[in-house]
């Protein structure tokens, strides 16, 4: 049943995303074509010169704004398709809860990655030139090679890159379990929530400081190996990440199940 | 075994009781009325029955089971509020109700909308109200599931779409399934139902066959509503 | 067929009496087959319970009988339509009686009246 719900949930949420990142990279695109044409000074007209410039602001709107768009819709979509009235259709479908929290995350981390990636593509359209894409490609040849001379690099991206998956998806259930203890009351759902969501925040500050913080006794970390200790600070990271996130995931599922307050 | 019983069944919000001590027993192939004004706790049953509540005391069981993934397999539920998601076409609601229920007739709820001449392309957010209920109602009925719950089916349709509605309860009729209609407008619906039962303030008043109800008072089940529920 | 239903008695009762009176008036010819429950139910707008209730009580009256795969049919027996017609008469006729004798018209007075009415009728 996760199949057919990641399925519906892809096919919900890409008809809104897509567009997003489509446009984005066309933006990218024109703002690429804009920089060119207003490189020839004196000739081009006011009227044009304007048009170029807003493109540009847009371009660099888009890309500050493309990942705060994306977490605004993924909430959004949790919250209208679990606790609002498609939550009368979605609760009775014979799938548990815990498939219709993992449909909402796995979906959401995966449109969080691809907002990222389409901020790169963004910027490498908006930067597409012959002597840029050299050197773009020189650099990444000099991480591959430093990847395959050196040990632990790419030990150390790969660790870098599965903590930034599990911040993704910790992320994620901490809004869930944020909606969906403000939206167990009659009323203020909203408000509620957002209270709860920092109230999260502070909860994981405190958390972290005792651990990662107090936890870890740094003076000894500093007498090891920079793998050992750089291991030790990935595996403390990446436990305090499944700490917090199971929390919010129990906090989701608990309230889902139990303390579902549909209008 | 009942499609649904319910054994002391209580449920409170805050302070409000919603359902106090309520006994229901349905057996298969009945079709029931469950009749009380607004806010006499109907809802209330039908979301408990539906596991989108959880019981305060006593128990709810369908087909013998608490309400669970099992259960959601042979429930089909009609809300009183238009749900379905906007951007979806009706072809492609009839593909996600393929999907998540094995017993969805796909070919007769394809009949009725082709009937309806309602357009498969079409988008649900382009509907109007009246079609995007006739939707909801046939895919609803186009499951061929242990217990229908309707809550208020007929309430503000037109009278079209409420013979449809009549129309299709009737020609389903399977005698190992049942239907609970919940509503408080009783004259357009109690010659369908084989049972009613009034509902008020959490507890139930009445539960009879209709036709006794009608044979013993001499009134219509509407009347004997009325006069029960004057306030 | 008709079917229209009043408050205040049960519906298979009702639906047993409309048979008859289409059986009695030869609406529903001697040896006719009758509609499936379900077809019945859903002409009538009723619960398909209460159709099959009514079409056993009427086979339990011995006015419409079962052939197992092929349906129910009207009885052939002109015994038994003939004594329906008798009842449904009988209580046309009570009705009457009774309403007349409320406007003062009973007895030797009634039966003229109703000679009188006829003879009218019949010019």
């Amino acid at each position: 049943m996760l199949g057919k719900l990641l399925k519906h949930e892809l096919r919900a949420t890409a008809h809104t995303m897509l567009p997003i990142f489509g446009v984005m990279l066309l933006v990218s695109a024109m703002a690429n074509v804009c920089a060119r044409l207003t490189n020839s000074p004196g000739d081009t007209p006011v009227v044009l010169m304007i048009i170029f410039t807003l493109v540009v602001i847009l371009f660099g709107a888009g890309l500050f704004a493309i990942g705060l768009v994306t977490v605004f819709i993924m909430v959004r979509r949790f919250r209208d398709n679990l606790l609002r009235d498609e939550g009368y259709i979605m609760h009775t479908l014979p799938v548990s809860v815990h498939a219709q929290i993992w449909s909402k995350v796995l979906v959401s981390s995966l449109w969080y990655a691809a907002s990222s990636v389409t901020m790169v593509l963004s910027i490498l359209l908006v930067s597409w030139d012959v002597d840029t894409i050299m050197e773009i490609g020189n650099v990444a040849g000099e991480i591959i090679r430093a990847m395959t001379r050196e040990d632990h690099v790419a030990e150390m991206i790969a660790e870098v890159l599965a903590l930034l998956v599990l911040a993704s998806l910790v992320t994620s259930l901490s809004f869930d379990a944020a909606l969906s203890i403000g939206h167990s009351f009659a009323k203020n759902k909203m408000a509620l929530s957002v209270l709860t969501f920092v109230g999260l925040l502070v909860l994981g500050e405190i958390f972290t400081y005792y651990t990662l913080g107090k936890g870890i006794d740094y003076a000894a970390l500093r007498t090891v190996d920079f793998i050992e200790g750089w291991r030790v600070t990935c595996a403390a990271g990446a436990g305090i990440l499944l700490a917090m996130g199971g929390a919010c995931y129990a906090i989701t599922a608990f309230f889902l199940k139990r303390k579902l307050n549909l209008e | 075994m009942a499609v649904l019983t319910c054994r002391g069944l209580t449920k409170k919000f805050g302070s409000t009781v919603a359902l106090d001590g309520v006994d229901i027993t349905v057996e298969p192939g009945r079709v029931v009325g469950l009749l009380g004004p607004n806010g006499s706790g109907k809802t209330t049953l039908i979301k408990l029955a539906n596991g989108l509540l959880t019981p305060g005391a006593g128990e709810i069981l369908i087909d013998g089971k608490k309400p669970g993934v099992e259960t959601k397999r042979m429930v089909s539920y009609l809300p009183e509020r238009a749900c379905l998601p906007d951007w979806m076409t009706a072809e492609g609601l009839m593909g996600f109700y393929s999907d998540f229920y094995a017993d969805f007739d796909r070919d007769a709820a394809a009949g009725i909308l082709s009937r309806l001449s309602i357009e498969g392309k079409q988008k649900i957010k382009h509907m109007s109200k009246g079609t995007r209920e006739k939707v909801q109602l046939i895919m609803v009925m186009s499951r061929r599931a242990k217990l229908y719950l309707l809550d208020e089916p007929i309430g503000g349709v037109d009278p079209a779409a409420r013979d449809l509605i009549l129309d299709t309860i009737i020609s389903n009729y399977n005698p190992e399934a049942s239907v609970v209609i919940s509503t408080h407008l009783i004259a357009d619906v109690e010659k369908v139902l084989d049972d009613v039962i009034f509902i008020s303030h959490g507890k139930i008043m009445l539960a009879a066959p209709a036709d006794d109800v009608r044979e013993q008072r001499g009134k219509s089940v509407d009347e004997v509503f009325r006069e029960v529920f004057r306030c | 067929m008709e079917w229209r239903f009043d408050s205040g008695a049960a519906i298979y009762a009702q639906m047993v009496a409309r048979i008859k009176e289409a059986i009695a008036s030869g609406a529903l010819a001697p040896g006719a087959r009758l509609p499936a429950v379900r077809e019945l139910a859903l002409e009538a707008g009723v619960n398909p319970n209460t159709a099959q209730r009514a079409l056993a009580e009427l086979e339990r009256e011995g006015l419409i009988y079962a052939v197992r795969t092929s349906g129910r049919f009207v009885t052939e027996d002109e015994g038994a339509i003939e004594t329906v017609r008798r009842e449904l008469a009988d209580a046309r006729a009570e009705g009457f009686i009774t309403a007349m004798a409320a406007l003062g018209y009973t007895g030797d007075g009634l039966e003229a009246f109703l000679k009188d009415y006829i003879r009218k009728k019949e010019e």
